[in-house]
């Protein structure tokens, strides 16, 4: 930590030496980006103390929910694992949606557990996005075309300041 | 009147298929199931040298491209997407040249913003700034991702298209909806 904060690489470094990830692989640059991005408030492309504390809490209990449906401890989960996976930390989604999860996340119909974190990142980060929104709590928001309705993207370049993206 | 369930698509009779240039490259890199994946997408567009003298596309962005397109959830494309690919990507490719007037491969951020107008994109200064620093690199963006950028514009623009039923700008998305959208691109 040079200023405090760190950026994609050192929460990379950081991850990887404290051993979480344990038996799985260490966690990619690209996921890494997308973890900085989904707490990012101030849009700076790196991540304070705090915010770590807050991803690193989040990072515990998707790895437990994961360790949880990786019975075979194979290092991955399948179709229905990341199904009970997904229900189980609270999210209802239809079947269209565990789709789309397998056709982007997925490496021959299994899900690696890094790619799992960055499907939880951005989940939680839409969901959110959506919930602020749904003021009424109706399950259903009304985006203008040029909105503020953002795709959390990860940042691509660890020089560049990264931001979530309106595009609609 | 055309019969339905005829069989032959849009392109007319199916041995036309075999006389376009453009099957040649899709064939050369596709299976016996006749589609190809984001892997043989990029090696069938760098042969096909469409990019020119910019970089190859990344597979990040052939992956993008296949999504955008993928009607039947497959993750592959079939030589009918491959066309309407090519012909969008012709487009957007110069669009581009006309604004890299150096050739350096890159545009400015400003021409990106009259680069994606140019394309009939009606964006606010707000939106067209975190586009710019999305797909910037060191304040220039390159064609790989000029060209990610129109591949989510259009297939975004498609989907809130259909669910503005009024054609008044305003579209209502369920959660589930809204998160099959957003988490496919």
């Amino acid at each position: 930590f040079q200023d405090g904060e760190v950026d994609a690489d050192e929460l990379q470094t950081c991850l990887t030496q404290s051993g979480f990830t344990g038996s799985y692989a260490p966690f990619s640059l690209d996921t890494c980006r997308i973890m900085i991005s989904m707490l990012d408030k101030d849009y700076s492309g790196k991540m304070g103390f705090s915010e770590f504390k807050e991803l690193f809490t989040a990072l515990n209990g998707w790895k437990q929910n994961f360790t949880t449906f990786d019975r075979d401890r194979s290092g991955t989960i399948e179709r229905l694992e990341m199904t009970q996976a997904i229900n189980a930390m609270g999210y209802h989604v239809s079947p269209r949606v565990l789709d789309v999860m397998m056709k982007r996340y997925s490496r021959e119909g299994r899900i690696y557990f890094d790619d799992y974190v960055a499907c939880c990142v951005k989940l939680r980060a839409l969901t959110d996005n959506f919930r602020r929104r749904d003021i009424l709590q109706h399950g259903r928001v009304s985006f203008q075309y040029d909105d503020v309705s953002f795709l959390q993207e990860q940042t691509r370049q660890t020089q560049e300041v990264e931001l979530q993206v309106k595009i609609y | 009147m055309a019969y339905p369930g005829y069989g032959a698509g849009p392109g007319g009779f199916p041995g036309m298929q075999q006389q376009d240039p453009l099957y040649g490259y899709f064939s050369a890199v596709a299976g016996q199931d006749g589609q190809i994946t984001p892997d043989e997408l990029q090696r069938c567009l760098t042969q096909s040298g469409i990019s020119g003298s910019y970089q190859p596309f990344s597979m990040d962005t052939c992956r993008l491209m296949i999504n955008m397109l993928d009607r039947d959830m497959s993750g592959t494309m079939g030589f009918p997407e491959f066309k309407d690919l090519w012909q969008a990507l012709n487009g957007w490719k110069n669009t581009f040249a006309s604004f890299d007037r150096d050739h350096s491969g890159m545009v400015e951020g400003h021409e990106l913003q009259q680069a994606i107008g140019s394309l009939g994109y009606n964006l606010s200064p707000q939106a067209m700034n975190c586009i710019m620093k999305r797909y910037s690199v060191s304040g220039r963006i390159p064609f790989d991702e000029f060209v990610a950028c129109c591949v989510r514009l259009r297939a975004l623009t498609d989907q809130f298209r259909r669910r503005d039923t009024a054609q008044n700008g305003s579209a209502l998305f369920q959660y589930d909806d809204f998160i099959q959208v957003t988490m496919s691109i």
